[in-house]
C-alpha cells in the first residue's frame, strides 16, 4: 500500500486535547474495574431473571411495565443531547457548539445501546426478539419504535464516525509510543483519510445534509417512543401532548447531561482552555429555556386534565398529586424545575460547580418524571381503577440491572475518551494545514458560512 | 358468519366463582403461591370481584354487587391492534386468541387492554402434584402454534379464549357423526358450569339466538362502551 | 383486491412490518456507504478502491 500524503489541521489545543490518549492511568483501571463489577452484578441479576422469569422483578398485574421501560425512555432521552447539540445547533449555525459536539454525540452513541438493552431486559422471551422482524406488524407502535430507534442508532453511529474521521487520521499520523494494535486500529478506522480540502468540503457537506435528517429523526424518535403509551386508551397516557412533552424532556435532560460530562472532562483531563467557561454559559441559557418549556408543558397537560374532570383521568391525576406517587411527583417537580431554575438563574453564571449540581438534579428528576408518567397510570387502569389498586415495588434485580446499564454507558464513555480525542480537533482548528496543489473550489452555501470563511483563510494563507 | 357472544345476567349471578374454577381446570391455568397472589400475580381468565371497592362487611352481608368478567372479545380489540408480532389476533368468528409460541412477552397488549383481562406468566407455570396429573389434554398445538389450554412457557401473555378448543372439538365431532355443526353444540366451560344459569352463549349474528334476544333487553349493557371497543360480552343489569 | 383491502392488510398482517424495518435500515446503510465513499474520494492521487475498506 502506497502511503498517501496526508494533511492535518493546526490546532493550538492539540497537545491538551490529545493528552488523554497517551496513557491509561491506574485511576482509569480502577474506574473501569469498578464499573465492570457493577456490570457483573447486573449480569448476574439478569441471569437470575432469565432463569426464573420476570417474576423476580416487582412487576405484577396491573403494573406490567416498571423500571425497565422507564430506563428505556430515559436513555432515549439522554441520547437526544448529542444530536441536539451537533445537529440542531449545526443547522442553526451556532459556532460555540464546536468544541462540545463530540462529547455530546458520544452520549448519544453510548446511551442508545442501553436503551435497546432495557427493552430486551423487559421482554418475557428475549430469545424471540427476532419475531419482531419475522412477524412484524406495522400497526403496532412497538414496530414503529424498532424502526425509528434502530435507524436513529445507525445514523448516529455514522454521523459520529464521519466527524471523527479526520481526527482518527491525525492520531494515526501524529501519535507515537502506542501499542501496535492500537496504531493498526487507527489505520483501519481512518479509511485512508488524507485531509485534502476537497475531502473536508465533502465531509462538511455530508454532515450538513445529515444534520437535517438527524434533526427530523430526533423529533420522530422520541415522539414514537411516547406513542407506545399514547396510542393506548389508558388515562394519563392517551394524550396528544405526550409526544412533544417527551421530546422536550429528552432534550432538557440530554443538555443537562452534556453539562455534567463536559465538567468532568474539563476537570479530569485538564481541558480548561479547550473548553472555556463561555460554553457553560451558553448551555445555561439553553437549560433555562428548556426548564421553562418543561413547566409550560406540565401546566398545559395537567390543567387540561383537571379542568376536564373525567373520572378515570382524575384517578390517575390524584394518584400523582396527592396519592401514592405524590412524593415522587412533587420531588420530581422540585428537582427538574424549581431548584435547577433557581440555580441556573441566580448561581449558574460563570460557575461550573453549580451548573453541574443543576445538571445532576435535572437528570435525576427526569428519570423520576419518566417513572411518574408510566407507573401511576398502570396503578389505576380504566375498568379496574376502583378494584385493582396496583402497588409496585421494584426489586433488587431491577435496580441492579438499572445500575449496570448506567455503569455500562459510563464505561464505554470512559474507554472512548482514552482512545479518541473527545474534542474535535479539526472542527475547532484555526486553519486546515495547507494543501499545496489544490485550490479550494467554491462550494454552494447551505448552512455553513463558516466553511466558506475557512476556505478563504486558507487562500489568504497560501497567497502570502 | 358466526359471531360468538356471551350474555351474563347479573340478576341471576350468585358470585359463587364456579365459572372461575371451571375455567381454571378447563384451561390449565397456572396456580401461584399466596405470596405471589398478594403481589397481584394470580391468573383468572374469568375473574369474579365486587363491583365497587366494597367493605368486607358489605360483602359478608350480601349487600355487595359482584361482577364476573371473562375477556370481552371486543369487536375492535385494542390488544390485537398493538401486538408487534400478531401473537394475539381475532379469528374469523370474533374470538380474540393468543398464540403462546409467537408471543415475545413485551406486554404491550396487557397495558393496552382497558379491561385488564390479559395475564402474564411471571414464572414457569406450576401445579401441585394432584393437579398436575389432571391437566386438560385438549391442547391446541401445532407447528409454531400453541393456544388455549396448552401449557404456557414462562414470559408469555395468556387470556380467555371462549374455550376455543371446545369449538374445534365440537366441529370435529359433528364431522365424525356426519352432521351439520350447530351453534348450540359449543359452550365454554364457564357457561356450562354456571350454578345459577346466569350465563348464555351463542351466535350474535343469528337474530333468533338466545344471546341476540337477550342483547335486545332493556337491562343490557356492556362494559366501558365509551371506550369504543364494542365488547361481545353483554351484561344484564340487576333488577 | 380493492386497494383499501391491500393497505389494510399491510398493517394488520404479520410480516410486512419486519420488511419495512429491514428495508429502512438497508436503504440507510446504502446511502451512508455511498456518502462515505464520496467523501473519501475527494482525496489524493491514486483512486484505488482498496482504500475504502
Amino acid at each position: 500500500m502506497v502511503r498517501q500524503r496526508t494533511f492535518h489541521p493546526e490546532n493550538v489545543h492539540e497537545e491538551s486535547i490529545l493528552a488523554p490518549i497517551y496513557k491509561i492511568s491506574s485511576k482509569d483501571l480502577l474506574l473501569w474495574s469498578g464499573l465492570l463489577i457493577i456490570l457483573g452484578v447486573g449480569a448476574y441479576a439478569y441471569f437470575q431473571q432469565l432463569i426464573s422469569g420476570l417474576g423476580v422483578t416487582g412487576m405484577n398485574r396491573p403494573i406490567y411495565w416498571g423500571v425497565y421501560i422507564t430506563n428505556f425512555v430515559f436513555f432515549i432521552g439522554l441520547a437526544h443531547s448529542g444530536t441536539f447539540i451537533s445537529a440542531i445547533l449545526r443547522l442553526a449555525g451556532a459556532e460555540w457548539r464546536k468544541p462540545l459536539t463530540r462529547a455530546a454525540e458520544a452520549i448519544t452513541l453510548f446511551s442508545l445501546p442501553f436503551a435497546v438493552a432495557s427493552i430486551v431486559a423487559d421482554m418475557g422471551r428475549p430469545e424471540l426478539v427476532l419475531n419482531m422482524v419475522i412477524y412484524g406488524r406495522f400497526q403496532s407502535p412497538l414496530i414503529w419504535d424498532i424502526t425509528a430507534v434502530s435507524l436513529y442508532m445507525f445514523s448516529s453511529v455514522v454521523f459520529f464516525y464521519l466527524s471523527l474521521l479526520p481526527d482518527i487520521a491525525l492520531i494515526r499520523d501524529r501519535i507515537t509510543g502506542i501499542p501496535k494494535w492500537q496504531h493498526r486500529m487507527y489505520e483501519i478506522l481512518s479509511l485512508g483519510w488524507q485531509g485534502r480540502s476537497q475531502q473536508y468540503h465533502r465531509l462538511e457537506k455530508v454532515l450538513d445534509w445529515m444534520a437535517i435528517f438527524m434533526t427530523m429523526l430526533v423529533v420522530t424518535v422520541h415522539t414514537v417512543v411516547s406513542w407506545v403509551f399514547g396510542m393506548t386508551i389508558q388515562p394519563g397516557w392517551h394524550t396528544a401532548l405526550i409526544g412533544p412533552f417527551f421530546l422536550l424532556g429528552a432534550i432538557y435532560s440530554g443538555t443537562a447531561a452534556v453539562v455534567i460530562v463536559l465538567a468532568i472532562l474539563r476537570r479530569v483531563y485538564q481541558m480548561e482552555e479547550a473548553l472555556p467557561i463561555d460554553l457553560f454559559n451558553s448551555l445555561r441559557k439553553l437549560l433555562i429555556v428548556f426548564s421553562l418549556g418543561w413547566i409550560y408543558m406540565m401546566i398545559a397537560e395537567f390543567l387540561t386534565i383537571f379542568y376536564g374532570n373525567i373520572p378515570e383521568e382524575m384517578e390517575v391525576f390524584w394518584q400523582k398529586f396527592t396519592g401514592d406517587f405524590s412524593v415522587i411527583f412533587w420531588g420530581m417537580t422540585i428537582l427538574v424545575f424549581i431548584i435547577p431554575l433557581f440555580i441556573l438563574i441566580v448561581k449558574g453564571k460563570n460557575n461550573i460547580r453549580w451548573m453541574v449540581i443543576a445538571g445532576v438534579l435535572i437528570n435525576i428528576g427526569m428519570w423520576l418524571e419518566r417513572y411518574v408518567v408510566i407507573v401511576p397510570t398502570e396503578t389505576r387502569p380504566r375498568l379496574l381503577y376502583e378494584l385493582a389498586q396496583g402497588v409496585y415495588r421494584p426489586t433488587w434485580v431491577e435496580w441492579a440491572i438499572t445500575l449496570a446499564l448506567f455503569a455500562g454507558m459510563i464505561l464505554l464513555y470512559a474507554i472512548f475518551t482514552r482512545f479518541f480525542p473527545i474534542i474535535p480537533l479539526w472542527e475547532t482548528a484555526e486553519s486546515l494545514e495547507e494543501d499545496e496543489q489544490k485550490v479550494a473550489t467554491r462550494r454552494q452555501r447551505i448552512f455553513g458560512q463558516r466553511i466558506q470563511s475557512r476556505i478563504k483563510k486558507e487562500h489568504d494563507h497560501a497567497n502570502q | 358468519m358466526t359471531k360468538w357472544s356471551m350474555v351474563i345476567d347479573l340478576d341471576k349471578c350468585v358470585a359463587c366463582q364456579g365459572c372461575s374454577m371451571a375455567c381454571r381446570f378447563e384451561n390449565n391455568t397456572p396456580v401461584v403461591s399466596p405470596d405471589e397472589a398478594a403481589l397481584g400475580r394470580s391468573i383468572f381468565w374469568n375473574d369474579v370481584f365486587p363491583l365497587r371497592s366494597e367493605e368486607e362487611s358489605a360483602i359478608a352481608s350480601g349487600q355487595a354487587k359482584f361482577l364476573t368478567r371473562p375477556c370481552m372479545h371486543c369487536e375492535d380489540p385494542p390488544c390485537t391492534k398493538v401486538c408487534p408480532v400478531g401473537a394475539t389476533y381475532q379469528d374469523t368468528e370474533g374470538i380474540v386468541r393468543q398464540n403462546y409460541t409467537r408471543c415475545i412477552g413485551c406486554r404491550l397488549c396487557t397495558v393496552a387492554c382497558p379491561y385488564g383481562v390479559r395475564y402474564f406468566n411471571w414464572y414457569e407455570p406450576t401445579w401441585e402434584e394432584s393437579l398436575e396429573r389432571h391437566l386438560t389434554p385438549d391442547q391446541i398445538e401445532g407447528r409454531a402454534v400453541s393456544e388455549g389450554p396448552s401449557i404456557r412457557p414462562k414470559g408469555v401473555v395468556e387470556k380467555c379464549t371462549f374455550c376455543v378448543h371446545r369449538l374445534f372439538k365440537e366441529r370435529d365431532r359433528a364431522a365424525a357423526e356426519e352432521r351439520e355443526f350447530r351453534t348450540e353444540d359449543f359452550v365454554p366451560a364457564c357457561v356450562q358450569t354456571c350454578t345459577a344459569k346466569s350465563r348464555y352463549f351463542g351466535d350474535l349474528d343469528n337474530p333468533n339466538s338466545t344471546v341476540s334476544q337477550l342483547a335486545q333487553s332493556r337491562r343490557a349493557f356492556r362494559l366501558l362502551e365509551e371506550a369504543g371497543t364494542h365488547p361481545k360480552i353483554i351484561y344484564l343489569h340487576e333488577g | 383486491m380493492p386497494i383499501s383491502e391491500l393497505i389494510r392488510s399491510f398493517f394488520v398482517t404479520s410480516g410486512p412490518g419486519g420488511v419495512v424495518v429491514v428495508f429502512v435500515i438497508v436503504i440507510a446503510a446504502t446511502i451512508y456507504y455511498l456518502l462515505t465513499r464520496w467523501i473519501l474520494a475527494g482525496g489524493g492521487e491514486e483512486q484505488d478502491s482498496d482504500r475504502f475498506n
